[in-house]
């Protein structure tokens, strides 16, 4: 099919981009953020990295299957805490050295960590996905909240009984992860495992769109009645939708706590959560590939201000950021309310029909 | 005789103080065309909602095949072999004309999250069989030129084809049609009483809800009259006809 066709160059495409920026930061002297000035460092294109995967998952949720999630940090908050409390409070809990030093443990905290995000996921998405559109958007982002608050909260445990979240101060010493003796740290052997995973998910989530259940997805993003009516268990695809859109973001959440090797609450927050659907819909939902784009888009124009707003404006602080940012943010939406991917290519098509009318004549 | 494949019994069902459908009794039997006339708001499509499972019957049973099908969901419903169209046509507008009858084929169709994801060598087949067979549908109803478009591109009336098309590709052995001739010109319901006659030599029984008489008398084999929710005949056409209490209901009643 066409579409495939057109996956595969962009995964090729993909994968030579990060393999590029992955040689000239370890093969050059300056290192990657040269290329930018140093406005958008080596530290951020892995972060763009982690928030794809989230967001790819996102997409699938949203905008294949057209149901939303404003707590979606909240399950990348879950990874996060499952791989640091049962690392860096791996003596805390009680856990035996041998299986805490193992190598192998904290990869097979991400695989549980999955795992019991999605059974969590599970059984609060029967019930919650009955809702829709605007209701639905309520109670995601209330499970959210809820979740973000126990992480702050320690999950209600006292502090001084049993410290798991480390409350407002966090979790530090998150170990880097190993295969076997070789550590995949520093930060450049880091930034392939991230990618890796990215592209993967990626990759399984362009077949799962390709096939009978992404059909499913849009068909019961189109109309709930028909999708029944010939026949498809729309609870059933919507739950599990929300089951592996949680899993990947979960996924993600352990890669980034031993990235940062510190979590504190913010970071999974709602205003996260928010930020999240806001890089899908400025990528564009109605395709996966909307998300590398959102995520890097969003990422490239805070770095940017961060780094050139005093230019503009002299003396400005952050405040003005954040104004600039949100400004920003409303333009491209006016332009290209598809995503930027959508607008992208449809410039190129209206270019390339500019070009080729003479040459039919 | 043989058994109903379709069979109403006392089918009841009350919207508050208001009894949209009033024990309606009826038997469809296998490879028939049955329609279903009435006046507006005689609970036409109300019984199409209780048949497919969209909406809860309040009292009485639907018998599918010999077995009640009431309190099953409408995708339950679907697999037993029922599907149906819409009056007011809801193709999957996200999606091409190809896929619409692609995705009618999910019932009978297996490919998981898993296997999708990880593209197994039983779902890559499967899909090319879906393919082929969605291709073959489109071939049937006269829509093979426009498997690329997008659905909602297509006219009025092949939206209407590619609706059915989509309900056929589900293998239904019942297929609903609500008002299939709406908005079609001549020419357009011609075609689609044609295309219907097609569908029942497929061995696909087919109810009817229809207002153009043209179409009801030149395709059923019997007729259910309804008015406000009551059944008021329940014969061939030509008793229907000439039925007092039709005439009355569709005409006024004489003083």
């Amino acid at each position: 099919m066409k579409s495939n066709r057109r996956d595969i160059v962009g995964i090729i495409l993909l994968s030579a981009l990060v393999l590029f920026i992955g040689l000239y930061e370890t093969r050059t002297e300056a290192g990657f953020s040269s290329l930018t000035n140093g406005i958008i460092t080596f530290d951020t294109i892995v972060r763009v990295g982690l928030l794809t995967t989230v967001v790819v998952g996102l997409n699938l949720l949203m905008g294949f299957a057209g149901q939303i999630s404003l707590g979606q940090a909240s399950f990348y908050g879950l990874g996060a805490y499952f791989t640091g409390i049962l690392t860096a409070r791996a003596s805390t809990i009680g856990l035996p050295p041998f299986i805490a030093d193992g190598w192998w443990w904290p990869w097979l905290l991400m695989l549980g960590g999955m795992i019991v995000t999605g059974i969590f996921a599970y059984f609060v998405g029967r019930p919650i996905l009955r809702l829709k559109g605007h209701y639905l958007g309520l109670a995601t982002l209330g499970l959210g909240v809820v979740i973000a608050i126990l992480f702050r909260e320690n999950f209600g445990i006292s502090p001084t009984t049993l410290s798991l979240t480390g409350g407002g101060d966090g979790i530090a010493g998150v170990p880097r992860l190993r295969i076997g003796s070789f550590e995949l740290w520093p930060v450049a052997r880091y930034y392939y495992l991230v990618w890796i995973v990215a592209i993967l998910g990626i990759i399984l989530a362009l077949n799962i769109v390709n096939s009978r259940v992404g059909r499913a997805l849009r068909a019961l993003n189109a109309s709930d009645i028909a999708a029944e009516t010939i026949g498809i268990d729309t609870s059933h695809y919507k739950t599990w939708v929300f089951v592996i859109s949680t899993m990947y973001a979960s996924l993600a959440g352990s890669l980034y706590a031993h990235f940062q090797s510190a979590l504190s609450p913010p970071t999974f927050d709602f205003v996260a959560s928010l930020e999240l659907v806001v890089m899908a819909a400025v990528g564009g939902m109605a395709s996966i590939w909307g998300a590398p784009f959102g995520v890097a888009v969003i990422f490239s124009i805070r770095e940017l201000l961060r780094a050139r707003m005093h230019l503009l404006l002299d003396g400005s602080t952050g405040a003005y950021e954040v104004v600039a940012f949100g400004l920003i943010l409303v333009l491209i939406m006016i332009f290209t309310p598809d995503g930027v991917l959508k607008g992208f290519t449809n410039l190129i098509a209206k270019l390339s029909a500019k070009l080729r009318p003479r040459a039919q004549l | 005789m043989s058994t109903p494949i379709l069979e109403l019994d006392t089918l009841t069902r009350t919207f508050g103080g208001l009894i949209a459908v009033n024990q309606v009794s009826s038997n469809i039997m296998p490879d028939q065309i049955k329609a279903i006339i009435g006046p507006n708001g005689a609970g036409k499509t109300t019984i199409y909602n209780l048949i497919t499972g969209i909406y809860t019957v309040s009292s009485g049973d639907i018998r599918f095949m010999g077995q009640s099908i009431q309190g099953l969901t409408p995708h339950e419903i679907a697999e037993r072999g029922i599907t149906r169209t819409f009056q007011n046509i809801k193709l999957f507008d996200n999606m091409s004309v190809l896929e619409n009858v692609m995705v009618g084929q999910h019932v009978r169709t297996k490919a998981g999250f898993l296997a999708a994801a990880f593209r197994t060598k039983a779902a890559r087949a499967e899909e090319q069989l879906i393919q082929k067979t969605a291709i073959d549908l489109l071939d049937f109803v006269g829509l093979s030129s426009y498997v690329d478009s997008p659905a909602t591109d297509l006219p009025f009336g092949l939206q209407r084809k590619l609706e059915i098309a989509r309900a056929l590709a589900s293998q239904p052995k019942l297929l609903l049609l609500d008002e299939p001739a709406a908005g079609l010109n001549n020419t357009e319901s011609q075609e689609l009483i044609a295309l219907i006659k097609q569908i029942r030599e497929r061995g696909v029984t087919v109810l009817l809800v229809e207002h153009d008489m043209h179409v009801v008398m030149g395709l059923a084999d019997e007729i259910l009259v309804l008015d406000y929710g009551t059944a008021i005949a329940d014969a061939a056409p030509t008793i229907v006809q000439n039925d007092k209490r039709v005439i009355a209901a569709y005409l006024g009643e004489e003083e």
